[in-house]
Order: C-alpha cells, then sequence, then structure tokens
C-alpha cells in the first residue's frame, strides 16, 4: 500500500469519514470482481458489496495494523460472499456469467470451458486461483485473508491449477 | 488449445470484468448504513452512560452547589461535563480514558478549597476541547509521595506553563515533566508534601480529569529507605536512556533531585544490606546498575543531587 493509502487508513481508522470513503471508493472494482467470483451475479455481487462496506465502516476503528487494511477488506468481501451463498443456496447460473462478461475475441466455447472448468473447482482451490492469479496476491497475504496456514494456500493453488488442466483436457478429449 | 494462454484470457477478462453501474450506490448504500448506525451507538453510549452515573453527576451536583468558591471557579476551569469514573488511588496505580492520538495536554489548574485541593487537567484535539480524557495511568509512590503521570497518546503538553500555578498548593512540593523516548507518551510527577486521599475522576464531552487531593487519616511512616538509583542528570536523552536500559524492571521510576536533575531509582529497600545486595544481584542482567547509589532517605525527604 502506498504512503498516501497508509495516512488515509490511519485516519479513517480515527473516524475520519473522507479518508475512508476515498479507500473504498478506489477499491470498489476489486471489491466487486472478488464478490462476483463467489456469488456469480451481479444483484448478489452488488448486495454482497453493500454489506462490506457496511461492516469496513463500523469495524474499521478496530483495526489494528493499518498495513493490514487490503487484506482486512478482501476477507469481509469474501465472508460476506460466503455468508450470501449459504443464505440464499443459489446454483449457478452460467448464462447470467457469459452475458456479464465482457464480449471479447474469444469466442463463447472457450470461455465457457474454463470458466465452466474454474466454477466446477472446490471452492477451496478456486479462490486461492482468484487471489493469486487474477488479483496478484501474495501467498502470505492470502493465507492471512483466509485466515489458514501458507503451505496450504500454495497447496490448493497448485492441486487447484493441476485439476483445471486435467479438468479442460478430459473435456477436450470428450470432444 | 494451450491451458496458459486460455488462463491468461481469463486473466485479462477478469480484470475487463464489466463494472454495473449501480455499483457506486451500493456502495454510498453500504456508507451511509454505516454512517447510521455509528451515530445511533454514539447516542445510545451517552444515553447508557447518562443513567448509570446519574447518581454521581448527582454528588456532583452538591458539592458544586455547598463547596464556596467551587462554582464561582467553574466559569475559568471547564470543570463540566460528564463523569465517566471515579478512581480512589488507594496503593498503586489506576487507568482510564480513551486511546487517541496528537492530542496536547492543554491546560492544568489548580483549585483550593477548604477541604481539599483539586488538579484540572484539560485535553485538547487538532481543534478543540476534546470529548475525551487521553488513555491514562496514574502511579502512586512514596519516598517521597509522588504522583507520576502517564499519557498516552499525547504530542504537545502546553500546560507545562501552568506548572506554577500548581506549586502555589501547600500540599504540593513541585511537579515536573518526565522525559519519555516514546513520543506519543507524556509524563509528569506530582511530589506532594504528605500522605493524602488521591481520588480522580474523569469526565467527558469536555474530556478532563480531575485529581481531588484531601488530607489523609493516616500519618505518613517515619522510617527510612534505602534507594538504588542513579547520579543526578539534566532533562534530557541520557536519562531517558539509563531508564530504557532497566526498563524490565517494574519498580523503576524517574524522579526529580533538590537541584531540579532527574534520575531513575530501581527500587528502594528496608535496609542498606537488603539495596547492597539487589545491587549485586541486578547489576548482572543490567549494566548501568553498577554505577548505581544507594541514598537513604525518609517520606518527607526531596531526594538529593549526586
Amino acid at each position: 500500500m502506498n504512503d498516501l493509502d497508509l495516512i488515509k487508513v490511519k485516519k479513517a481508522i480515527k473516524g475520519d469519514d473522507n479518508s475512508f470513503t476515498e479507500l473504498i471508493s478506489s477499491r470498489k472494482e476489486k471489491m466487486y470482481r472478488i464478490a462476483y467470483s463467489y456469488v456469480k451475479n451481479k444483484e448478489d455481487a452488488l448486495d454482497v458489496i453493500q454489506e462490506s462496506v457496511y461492516k469496513a465502516y463500523i469495524s474499521i476503528k478496530k483495526l489494528k495494523k493499518k498495513e493490514q487494511f487490503d487484506s482486512w477488506l478482501i476477507r469481509i468481501v469474501i465472508n460476506n460472499s460466503i455468508n450470501l451463498i449459504r443464505a440464499n443456496k443459489k446454483s449457478v447460473n452460467l448464462e447470467i456469467e457469459i452475458e456479464d462478461s465482457k464480449q471479447g475475441k474469444y469466442t463463447i466455447d472457450e470461455k465457457l470451458d474454463l470458466h465452466s472448468a474454474l466454477n466446477s473447482l472446490d471452492n477451496k482451490y478456486k479462490e486461492v486461483i482468484v487471489l493469486k492469479y487474477f488479483e496478484s496476491l501474495k501467498f502470505k497475504e492470502i493465507a492471512s485473508i483466509l485466515d489458514i496456514p501458507v503451505n496450504t494456500v500454495k497447496t490448493n493453488f497448485y492441486r487447484g491449477l493441476d485439476k483445471l488442466k486435467i479438468d479442460l483436457k478430459e473435456g477436450y478429449i470428450n470432444e | 488449445m494451450n491451458n496458459k494462454k486460455n488462463m491468461d484470457n481469463l486473466k485479462e477478462e477478469y480484470h475487463d470484468m464489466k463494472m454495473p453501474d449501480e455499483l457506486d450506490d451500493y456502495i454510498n448504500k453500504g456508507l451511509n448504513r454505516g454512517r447510521d448506525k455509528m451515530k445511533k451507538d454514539k447516542n445510545n453510549i451517552f444515553k447508557k452512560f447518562s443513567v448509570g452515573v446519574a447518581a454521581a453527576l448527582l454528588m456532583f451536583t452538591v458539592s458544586v452547589n455547598t463547596i464556596p468558591g467551587f462554582a464561582s471557579t467553574m466559569n475559568e476551569v471547564p470543570l463540566l461535563g460528564n463523569l465517566v469514573n471515579i478512581l480512589n488511588i488507594t496503593d498503586s496505580e489506576v487507568e482510564g480514558g480513551v486511546i487517541t492520538d496528537g492530542t496536547d495536554i492543554s491546560y492544568i489548574g489548580l483549585i483550593e478549597e477548604d477541604d481539599a485541593d483539586y488538579i484540572v487537567i484539560n485535553f485538547e484535539d487538532e481543534e478543540d476541547q476534546q470529548a475525551f480524557v487521553n488513555s491514562f495511568k496514574v502511579d502512586h509512590t512514596e519516598y517521597p509521595n509522588t504522583l507520576t503521570f502517564n499519557i498516552g497518546g499525547a504530542r504537545r503538553f502546553s500546560a507545562m506553563e501552568y506548572f506554577d500555578d500548581i506549586n502555589k498548593s501547600d500540599k504540593i512540593e513541585n511537579v515536573y515533566n518526565l522525559i519519555t523516548l516514546d513520543d506519543s507518551l507524556i509524563r509528569f510527577s506530582i511530589t506532594l508534601k504528605d500522605n493524602y486521599d488521591i481520588t480522580i475522576k474523569e469526565y467527558e464531552n469536555p474530556g478532563h480529569m480531575v485529581v481531588k487531593i484531601k488530607d489523609s487519616e493516616e500519618d505518613s511512616e517515619e522510617s527510612s529507605i534505602y534507594s538504588l538509583r542513579s547520579k543526578s542528570y539534566e532533562f534530557g536523552e541520557q536519562i531517558g536512556h539509563i531508564e530504557e536500559s532497566i526498563f524490565e524492571i517494574d519498580s523503576r521510576r524517574m524522579l526529580l533531585d533538590s537541584d531540579g536533575k532527574y534520575f531513575i531509582e530501581a527500587n528502594y529497600y528496608n535496609t542498606l544490606e537488603e539495596a547492597e545486595e539487589a545491587k549485586q544481584n541486578l547489576k548482572e542482567d543490567f549494566p548501568a546498575i553498577e554505577d548505581f547509589i544507594i541514598e537513604e532517605r525518609t517520606n518527607k525527604d526531596i531526594p538529593s543531587n549526586y
């Protein structure tokens, strides 16, 4: 985190509304992406965002180390995402997902394969891949966010990647 | 199909995820709910608080009305506010206050009454009088009778310029600032002339402390003690470093000598033999103790300059 953000975090812990709002605002896309990777639809992801911002606002004063603001915030988003999934037990709707993702250079088939492969992974593999590979977090940071040992994070990441390759290959073989 | 390449595509896609137009609305909803909640909680604290200390406040009102001169000084010294805590210093230490940062200990004042002397300490944050008292710890030690105030989260000490006013109390020998190498901690000590009953009241809105110094029923001890102490030094980093070097000794304290210089006392003992033995033992772990001396004092003696 840069120095300016650290100052903002310090102020926010002391109750400065503006600093907190700015911190959240500059992280809103990241929060949304993480929430979306869990709940997989726009409406639920937005609900998770609202709840997470609320929870962060009322508990920032308890944040002990200002350097840990980002990990702390991601953890709140993940916890709220998991709570929401548990609460509504919604099944994943792949169509919504494709509709929402940017239409690019790749065919829907290609995307669908990777998406479905990633989504069919156990949550424990998927979350470390999202945080490590997509959000470029360090293994140590992921360990503190998910509250699991660093070695478990590494194991889950590499196993997850392996599984992904296997699943993809199998998919093509079946084709 | 190249899996690695495809993972990169997916990563790119992840980062290109379309942000819904409503994202800001939902962020603001969360922020506003947080603001509402905090406001409500704050009000609740005051509600709960005002019921809880109604009796204490009533007593305070009575004393304001019955002590002559107390009410009149109210105009000069901001004694208004809600009582948070009443702390009786029986033997060693009391704590209270709220964690803050960058506070100025802005004012210290003396109110002399027939039954007791009152010392008022005020706090200011960047803009105004602070709503709460900083987190504090007050140690009460003997030989000489000393109240040491440790005020956390404070960076300025404007109240120092009022020290002379405090010295006017005939119960107070002197008041002095202690150097500390921790720049968010401010410490000062009040040397008392005798044994007194000490009560500390903590107030909020505005935050201030009132220290009541009342004549005690108990006579002070006349016997001597043997203090294991350093030589005297000017106010400065050197004395701070000596204190740090024996930081693990809980009984350590920084005192002012009769010459206005500072020294560190590791502990004091009932007999000279005990003091000498302690010195031998302690210097193995704390080399600074090697240069320490042993001074005999009674409870009413002010330490000498060495």
